[in-house]
């Protein structure tokens, strides 16, 4: 119940040490690619639950899924997550670090998902689209997914323009069973 | 293999119209990414504009509604298998507040919580209006005092414990002491009123039973032409806890739906322990805070607000029209003068009334009949005992002859089956006392009634007068039921006219009385030949 509460509370913490020290856009891309390897390798979100390792064990863990040695206050930081025994938490306060961040600089993530690989001058021209239209930097990345069959997935920020072919056929079917019933 | 029948609307240019008329419009849809999903229960990270109650679909269909907003993750519960969904998985908003498709076309189906039938007979047809699952009850101003019955067909309820249209009346008690036959009965009770054009629309709410259970309830209904004027709505044991909760609110708004275009409806929530348990399960997934019994602290706001929304509204066609919350769908069609009736059912545990959610619900509900294991072992059936079982609305929901008729009949009884454990005592009684004690033994015999044979109440009175005005004191007790079956008899094919119709009609002198008496003394004489 308390979750929302808690993470935001060490996000917050994290973003202003990360300040103070000058070193908020290097724990930025340890944060971005530890929220990555939650989702990649779900086995090491397991591992931070599990009671058997130790707290050196998981501090380890945490510092390779994160690229390693980079930053006093990323370091710092977990090893007060340890202490206070909050390191479950860690996914929800990497999503969260990562969203106050953005929003203190103005940076809006976006993803574009095609069934194959685009020419990398449409993907520059989008970027440079919607980053006139929100008047704000863009952090752009960009994935190959086949079972999309065509189309596109375009997901900025929160929101998701869903025109790939696999969705439509998807709809298509369903709303074709519901009249057809 | 069945799939290659080919269908009649499977001409190709039936399907081409079909394609050209689907929406493939794109549009942007706000997002969230699930975190943890078990136990029925979705955590979701984003969806930061996302209301409580709302709708969520997950890709592949499945919805749930939202139930716990946090700061920066949003707790819902799946209307559905889990089967699919995982960790990273996408989900979107829908804008739009859980409710279901209610309208006529719903008369006769057996459906499921999100609306979706269960009894094979094809999609819901006719027109059908979105009806919100959480809504306010109607205000002081838009209701109106209970003031007409709602006939159950059994003697000892008309009698002693009366129910009116807009009534909540509690039917409490062990399990296997015929809570759910009350409720039956009186659904089958309102074939007469479907018949003579004034029908009262039934709802049969089956929380958490055996698919098997709901199967025979449903064939019941069937069998005795019920099943023309119900709903029957089942969340059975084996859907998810989140079905098992929200299926009350759907009866509650299916009932709305008739309630407030100005007809009646009863609505049965059987029963209310398991969505109370339901709920349990829901929150402690969702790590809300549990008081006692483990129950989350507002159990007793889900009970009063589902409750609340029983009402009879008030027949003023202006003031009806202005009704707090009103659904957008419902606008130009409401009427005033409607009613909905419920009839929750609780399980108590080895008797206890006194426990959480039984007290509870007592609190709210205008009164409860009140079944017990005892009774219902010594063969008197319906098993209630009349000493603890009392309605609020009392006189007011009962036709003229029948408050004539019954009016110390409850009291009376009550104080008979205290007087009659003073019996088994043995030893000299004074003659009031063995009066009394033969007189309720004998009504107690009229009180008794088969299961699935609900009364009209004119025959009630008929047969209850006979009871309290001590017509049968020359008869033994065990002759008590066939002198009801022969009395009925005689009026029925010489006093039709004469005394049943105008019984019917709320007449009650001394004209008929006389012709009561006569038919009873002449019954009485038969049998002691």
């Amino acid at each position: 119940m308390n979750t929302g509460l808690i993470s935001t509370r060490y996000a917050t913490a994290l973003l202003d040490y990360a300040i103070e020290r000058g070193e908020q856009d290097k724990v930025y891309e340890a944060v971005k690619m530890l929220s990555q390897m939650f989702w990649e390798v779900p086995r090491f979100g397991e591992a931070l639950h599990n009671p058997i390792l130790s707290p050196a064990e998981k501090k380890k863990l945490i510092l390779t899924a994160s690229g390693g040695e980079v930053s006093e206050a990323w370091d710092r930081f977990i090893d007060l997550l340890l202490e206070n025994n909050r390191i479950e938490k860690l996914h929800y306060i990497a999503l969260r670090f990562q969203d106050l961040y953005r929003d203190k600089n103005h940076i809006l993530s976006a993803t574009l998902t095609t069934a194959v690989d685009t020419d990398k001058s449409v993907y520059e021209r989008l970027k440079s689209i919607i980053a006139k239209q929100t008047g704000g930097t863009v952090e752009m990345t960009q994935a190959v997914d086949p079972s999309i069959v065509g189309g596109f997935i375009l997901q900025i920020g929160d929101n998701r323009w869903d025109a790939s072919v696999a969705s439509q056929l998807r709809r298509i079917k369903n709303e074709l069973k519901e009249i057809n019933n | 293999m069945s799939n290659n029948v080919i269908k009649t609307s499977e001409v190709s240019e039936v399907l081409r119209m079909q394609l050209e008329g689907i929406s493939t419009d794109i549009k942007f849809d706000e997002t969230g990414v699930v975190m943890q999903v078990g136990d029925g229960v979705v955590r979701i990270y984003g969806l930061h504009n996302a209301e409580a109650n709302e709708l969520l679909r997950f890709d592949n269909g499945v919805e749930a509604i939202v139930m716990n907003l946090e700061e920066d993750n949003v707790g819902a519960v799946l209307l559905g298998s889990s089967a699919e969904i995982r960790e990273g998985s996408t989900v979107k908003r829908t804008n739009r507040m859980a409710s279901i498709m209610a309208g006529e076309g719903l008369l006769g189906r057996v459906i499921n919580t999100v609306g979706t039938p269960i009894d094979g007979k094809g999609k819901v047809t006719g027109e059908l209006f979105e009806m919100p699952l959480e809504r306010k009850a109607p205000g002081v101003v838009f209701r109106q005092p209970v003031d007409t019955p709602l006939q159950t067909g059994l003697k000892a309820v008309d009698s002693m414990t009366p129910i009116g249209l807009g009534q909540r009346e509690l039917i409490i008690g062990d399990r296997q002491t015929g809570k759910t036959s009350i409720a039956i009965d009186t659904i089958i009770n309102q074939r007469a009123n479907f018949e003579a054009g004034n029908p009262i629309y039934c709802i049969y709410v089956a929380v958490g039973q055996k698919g098997s259970t709901v199967a025979s309830t449903v064939q019941t209904l069937k069998e005795y032409g019920a099943m023309d004027y119900t709903v029957v709505i089942a969340a059975n044991g084996s859907d998810p806890a989140a079905m098992q909760y929200y299926a009350p609110f759907v009866g509650a708004a299916i009932g709305e739906y008739f309630r407030d275009t100005g007809r009646n409806a009863l609505v049965v929530y059987d029963d209310l322990s398991k969505q109370a348990v339901a709920y349990r399960e829901v929150s402690l997934i969702l790590r809300r805070p549990s008081g006692r019994e483990a129950y989350p602290g507002d159990i007793f706001y889900l009970h009063s607000r589902l409750l609340e929304r029983a009402a009879r509204i008030i027949s003023q066609q202006e003031v009806a029209e202005h009704m707090n919350d009103l659904p957008p769908s419902l606008k130009g069609k409401v009427k005033g003068g409607g009613s909905l009736t419920a009839l929750p059912l609780i399980e108590t545990q080895a008797g206890d009334v006194s426990a959480y959610i039984p007290t509870n619900v007592i609190s709210i509900t205008d009164g409860q009949i009140f079944l017990e294991t005892d009774l219902f072992n010594q063969g008197k059936r319906p098993a209630i005992n009349v000493g603890i079982s009392v309605s609020r609305v009392g006189g007011n929901a009962q036709i003229k002859p029948m408050k004539k008729v019954s009016g110390t009949l409850k009291m009376d009884q009550a104080q008979y089956q205290e007087l009659a454990a003073f019996t088994k005592f043995g030893g000299d009684m004074d003659k009031v006392t063995a009066m009394t004690i033969d007189k309720g033994k004998k009504n107690e015999q009229l009180l008794i009634q088969p299961l699935h044979q609900p009364m009209s109440v004119e025959k009630q009175v008929a047969v209850l007068y006979c009871g309290t005005e001590g017509l049968l004191r020359d008869i033994p007790v065990e002759k008590v039921s066939e002198f009801e079956k022969q009395f009925l008899f005689t009026l029925d094919v010489n006093h039709k006219e004469t005394v049943l119709d105008r019984l019917k009609n709320g007449e009650f002198n001394d004209e008929i009385t006389a012709i009561l008496r006569k038919v009873a003394a002449d019954t009485v004489k038969q049998l002691q030949n």
